[in-house]
């Protein structure tokens, strides 16, 4: 912003300077504001989307190489947030793809800026707004040399008011700024999701950690991880002495205890009886042949037996 | 004292009462009316190469009538002496007594049409662009200033070129613009024709004066206080220098003609309203400027180009 401060400086130094002149050196200084402006709205955009596609990049990646998973907050900023805001952290430490994002999106914003302001402020608005280039380039270049003629008033007069209808939305490219936003709010989204569903790719390399019951890392799970701390230390349980002897009667349908007409019996008159008097049908095998079946078993039996005996 | 800013939009807006005025009497011409004033508010003079019939000399009688300037015409011809244009002296008596008294020559005017300078001797010619570039004529040892503003539009006849004395490039080149008066179009012809011709005296149409001497001055002054951007100056020059280094060209133009192209340019932004000079107005000057300037090579001219080609090819790589 030192450019901004200088041109302020010059601003105040044309008081000795006609009224026009003045006013034209104001509104150069206002129009490299509003370049300034605009190259700080542009990068802190893209900052921001860079700041959060690392994040959630090393999250996806397990951390960021040659760092531990959780760096620690220096105890001043611990202090300081406790002291002034009340805060107290429970756990003084943060992610380091937290810390790697917000490192790179401020890379980020101050190349972005430096970039954007290399070419001077003022010939980026008079190419966004081509009607009244060749004027302002030409009061411009007019301040520089100093001239204070009749013309160059006349023309300072022209350009400031043409520059009351000028604008320096054109130096915005709000389709570029909205592709930029929906982007950061797909990023955003994508990392919430990550936070809730904790999605990792660690366990794809040779070199990650022990899984957690949960599928993440040990190092992603923050909640109980030791249950003896609840169940207490584990001990051998007394083996018993005492032998008991205990019946156990069955009851019911469908044993192989009951008869045959018993259980069919039993079958028809338990269900649904619709009121036009569809009766009930037992599947399976009829009675007749299930004896049959018996017989045959019987008979296998006692022919196995005898080969045995033999 | 006056308001200088409201002092500027009064006289531009009196020069656009001046074309208004002169439109009265000239149909057509558009540009080389525009090229006369911007000549005379850049205080240089012109070259108009024109076929005889074309109302040179009702345009710039014209022009003078409206600006209440004096005008007058040298009908040039190879026995036109340097003295029948800048004055003699003389033996004149008054009271018994004689003395000699310097004559002054139609020379001592403001606007001074010189018809067909290649018909004079290149002794008249030197005599001529002499006094138009000093402004002042120096005779029997005195010295007598021209009036101001002064403005000489010398014609050329571009056929009959037998018996006649070609100017030199050296000559031309104090020529700050070349003008060519081409035919008028059918519906132009048609509506001269019906102005000339038609009811009332005959004679021209009147017009009224609208722009006084003192005016005119403080508008030379004016022209050349007209802001111009470092860019539009640099590209104004570089496309002077590019005539020395085309091809095409065997002869390229001086600085005079960077100095004639940035001021006419800064004249023609004046006349048009506006308060700083434009790419466009060094375009539209640029080969009224340099067309008297360069000398095409042979190539050039086997190829059946035109000075003023060459100079569009030149404008357009600039």
């Amino acid at each position: 912003m030192s450019g901004t401060a200088s041109a302020d400086a010059d601003a105040d130094d044309t008081t000795d300077l006609p009224d026009e002149e003045r006013k034209i050196r104001r509104a150069l200084t206002q129009i490299r504001r509003e370049g300034w402006k605009v190259a700080a709205i542009y990068a802190t955009v893209d900052a921001a989307l860079f700041a959060l596609v690392v994040n959630l990049a090393a999250t996806v990646l397990g951390g960021v190489p040659r760092l531990p998973d959780r760096l620690p907050i220096p105890s001043t900023v611990v202090r300081t947030l406790r002291e002034t805001a009340g805060v107290t952290l429970a756990e003084p430490t943060v992610s380091s793809a937290a810390v790697a994002g917000v490192a790179v999106g401020l890379l980020a914003f101050v190349v972005e800026v430096a970039w954007r302001v290399r070419r001077p402020l003022v010939e980026q608005f008079e190419a966004a707004n081509p009607a009244l280039r060749e004027s302002l380039r030409t009061a411009r270049d007019a301040v520089r040399r100093d001239q204070h003629s009749r013309m160059a008033r006349r023309l300072y007069e022209s350009v400031l008011d043409d520059l009351r209808e000028a604008s320096s939305v054109g130096l915005l490219d709000l389709r570029r700024i909205a592709v930029t936003v929906v982007l950061l709010s797909a990023v955003s989204v994508a990392t919430i999701q990550l936070a809730v569903v904790d999605i990792s790719l660690a366990g794809l390399g040779d070199d990650a950690g022990p899984e957690a019951p949960t599928g993440g890392t040990e190092s992603d799970y923050a909640g109980l991880q030791d249950g003896s701390s609840i169940l207490g230390e584990p001990e051998d349980v007394p083996e018993g002495s005492e032998n008991l002897d205990a019946n156990i009667d069955t009851s019911g349908s469908g044993g192989g205890d009951g008869t045959d007409a018993e259980s069919a019996a039993s079958y028809e008159d338990s269900g649904f009886e619709g009121p036009e008097g569809v009766e009930s049908q037992r599947a399976g095998f009829t009675d007749q042949e299930q004896l049959e079946d018996a017989e045959l078993i019987r008979e296998y039996n006692l022919r196995i037996r005898e080969e045995d005996n033999e | 004292m006056s308001d200088p800013t409201t002092d500027v939009d009064t006289l531009q807006q009196r020069l656009t009462a001046v074309r208004e005025e002169v439109g009265k009497r000239i149909i057509g011409q558009r540009e080389v009316l525009e090229g006369l004033l911007v000549c005379i508010l850049a205080d240089g003079n012109a070259l108009l190469e024109s076929n005889p019939g074309l109302g040179k000399t009702t345009m710039v009688r014209t022009v003078a009538d409206v600006t209440d300037l004096d005008f007058s015409r040298v009908q040039n011809t190879p026995d036109l002496m340097p003295s029948d244009i800048t004055g003699t002296e003389i033996i004149r008596e008054s009271g018994g007594e004689r003395e000699f008294v310097f004559e002054r020559g139609p020379i001592f005017a403001n606007v001074v049409l010189a018809d067909e300078i290649n018909r004079a001797t290149p002794k008249t010619q030197a005599a001529l662009l002499e006094a138009m570039q000093e402004k002042q004529v120096t005779a029997a040892g005195e010295t007598y200033d021209l009036p101001r503003p002064f403005f000489v539009l010398a014609t050329q006849n571009p056929i009959d070129q037998e018996g006649t004395y070609p100017l030199p490039e050296a000559q031309t080149d104090r020529f700050l613009l070349k003008l060519v008066l081409d035919y008028p179009s059918y519906e132009e012809e048609r509506d001269i024709v019906n102005l000339y011709t038609g009811g009332g005296s005959g004679s021209s149409p009147a017009v009224e004066k609208v722009l006084t001497r003192e005016e005119i001055k403080r508008i030379q002054s004016l022209v050349r206080e007209v802001p111009i951007a470092d860019d539009v100056r640099d590209r104004a020059i570089e496309l002077v220098r590019a005539t020395r280094e085309a091809e095409t060209v065997d002869f390229g133009a001086s600085p005079r003609a960077s100095m004639g192209l940035v001021l006419t340019a800064k004249a023609r932004a004046f006349l048009q309203g506006r308060t700083h000079v434009s790419w466009e107005d060094v375009e539209a000057m640029a080969t009224p400027v340099l067309r008297h300037r360069i000398l095409l090579d042979f190539r050039a001219e086997r190829q059946g180009l035109t000075t003023d080609d060459v100079i569009d090819d030149l404008v357009e790589d600039v």
